[in-house]
């Protein structure tokens, strides 16, 4: 039997749109407390600090990973 | 990280991340900002009233109430409490949208600290320019303020004035005004003024002494004058003797008592009750009454002679609603006294709870501005007296004065002034089945003052 919703129909394909919206959403909010905190911490941390150079990785990781974010998000 | 001071500025920050609470807390921590913070908004907007926060950080898209719902809900419950919006996704519209809701800022994520921490310096120095302004008022009104009553207005220095001149040479003086504009204040200032300060100052309120007692608490009374008169007792007129007595609610003496009040202020002289022999005293007699005691002439209820007796100096008291520019020097140092007597932080009011104040009618006069403030400052928890505090504050005053259940057929009560008639008493006695208290509501006198109008008015009732 086949079901009553079909999976490739319209409405479903804009409800998994919103779902897609919404996990990226809650990415981009993950990724913005981690660039926070590199932030704060780079404020902390003296450039001299081997810690500095770490902290500046981590945040362009997250830069990166926010990049990525937005063009998945341009796709939708 | 620094210490947060006692009057550090209270930042609300609202986000469904954990995380992003903590990030924004801990750099405004830094900024000297004591942070409450909320995970969601889920039952953020009932607790508002209690979290009196001075500014916020809020977070757009949540589940459950948004961002804006919550900025809305802010402004409602604190009108000078800034908001700024944040999101991770931002938008041209929303931004539009915020801003037009009023929100300070609106800020994506990650967040721009410089940005942030320029949003947060605009909100300390708003906040603190705020403090300043009230810390003024507050000055300027001591600068304002005469022997206890404070008005820069016109109408308040011209009565400061007056009273700054009368002082010196006034021996009897009648004070008019609505009740609360501060009729007592007035006649201790004209005794503090005049040659008499130092001596006795006596207050007495005619309508709260029983009619039966009321000749010997004026005059005293000689032993065995009357039943229950075991010793011999000096009147307040004796009391009185070299300083000054106040008589407020002067219309309410009964008329046989205007007679003998007359020969005291005329002649010097007053007579105990049961005894033949005149005291001589030497008394400054200020009365004062919220009623038209020309009316009162023209019924029959006062008589002329005292009346022209006491009114050779008469000192009209405006009622607040002629001065309402004075409202802020008054709030500024009535809520300064109640904060420093129930040990508030208060330091003022926001603009939204003084433009209530500023519209009200006030027909309690300053007396029913003081009673606000007094209640509210009790109520409140943070540096500034909230609208919403106010605003209960009134509320509550409301309540108190609105009976609980109206008398039934019994007409709504007429104002005090309104001459009261013979066939007036016994039209609101028939309506109230011959039931004193209600008749007496009805009329708008109290239960004493309606036996004294039955005795003068020659009613008979069973």
């Amino acid at each position: 039997m086949r079901d009553l919703h079909d999976p490739s129909g319209p409405r479903d394909q804009t409800d998994h749109a919103a779902g897609d919206f919404r996990r990226l959403h809650s990415i981009r909010n993950q990724l913005s407390i981690i660039v926070g905190f590199c932030d704060l911490l780079l404020n902390d941390v003296p450039s001299s600090d081997r810690r500095h150079a770490d902290l500046l990785e981590i945040k362009k990781a997250a830069d990166t990973a926010m990049s990525l974010l937005e063009e998945r998000r341009d796709t939708l | 990280m620094n210490p947060i001071a006692a009057d550090a500025p209270a930042l609300l920050v609202v986000d469904d991340e954990p995380g992003m609470v903590r990030l924004v807390s801990r750099f405004a921590t830094d900024r000297g900002f004591r942070v409450i913070e909320r995970c969601g908004s889920d039952g953020v907007i009932a607790e508002l009233p209690a979290l009196r926060a001075d500014a916020a950080i809020v977070d757009l898209r949540m589940p459950g109430i948004d961002g804006i719902g919550v900025l809305k809900a802010i402004h409602e419950a604190n009108s000078s409490c800034q908001v700024i919006l944040m999101t991770a996704h931002a938008s041209v519209e929303s931004a539009i949208e915020a801003v037009k809701l009023g929100a300070l800022d609106y800020l994506s994520k990650p967040l721009d600290f410089e940005r942030l921490s320029e949003l947060l310096t605009t909100v300390r120095r708003s906040i603190e320019r705020r403090r300043l302004l009230l810390a003024a008022d507050s000055a300027l009104a001591s600068r304002f303020e005469f022997q206890g009553m404070i008005g820069r207005s016109a109408v308040m220095q011209q009565l400061f004035d007056s009273i700054r001149r009368l002082a010196p040479h006034v021996r009897t003086a009648l004070v008019t005004g609505e009740t609360g504009t501060g009729k007592e204040l007035v006649s201790r200032a004209l005794h503090r003024l005049g040659p008499r300060r130092g001596r006795t100052f006596i207050a007495c309120n005619c309508s709260a002494i029983v009619e039966s007692l009321f000749e010997s608490e004026l005059f005293g009374h000689v032993r065995g004058a009357f039943t229950g008169a075991t010793d011999e007792k000096p009147g307040l007129f004796e009391l009185a003797d070299g300083g000054t007595l106040f008589l407020d609610e002067i219309g309410e003496m009964p008329l046989t008592l205007q007679a003998k009040l007359l020969r005291v202020v005329e002649y010097g002289e007053v007579q105990r009750v049961g005894s033949t022999k005149p005291r001589k005293v030497d008394v400054h007699v200020v009365a004062a009454t919220n009623r038209n005691l020309l009316d009162d002439v023209v019924a029959g209820r006062f008589r002329q002679d005292l009346y022209y007796r006491l009114n050779i100096v008469e000192i009209q008291l405006p009622p607040l609603r002629a001065h309402l520019e004075d409202v802020p020097y008054l709030s500024a140092a009535f809520v300064k006294e109640f904060a420093a007597r129930f040990r508030k932080p208060l330091l003022g009011i926001t603009p939204g709870a003084e433009r209530v104040l500023q519209s009200s009618p006030w027909p309690g006069n300053v007396r029913e501005l003081r009673n606000t403030l007094e209640r509210a400052c009790m109520l409140s928890e943070s540096h500034l007296l909230s609208e919403r505090e106010l605003l209960s504050a009134i509320g509550s005053a409301t309540r108190a004065l609105a009976p609980s259940a109206p008398p039934a057929a019994v007409d709504p009560p007429r104002p005090v002034s309104a001459p009261v008639t013979a066939d007036s008493v016994r039209e609101a006695l028939e309506r109230a089945g011959g039931n004193k208290s209600k008749a007496a509501r009805a009329l708008g006198l109290s239960r004493r003052a309606l036996y004294r109008r039955l005795e003068t008015l020659g009613i008979k009732v069973p």
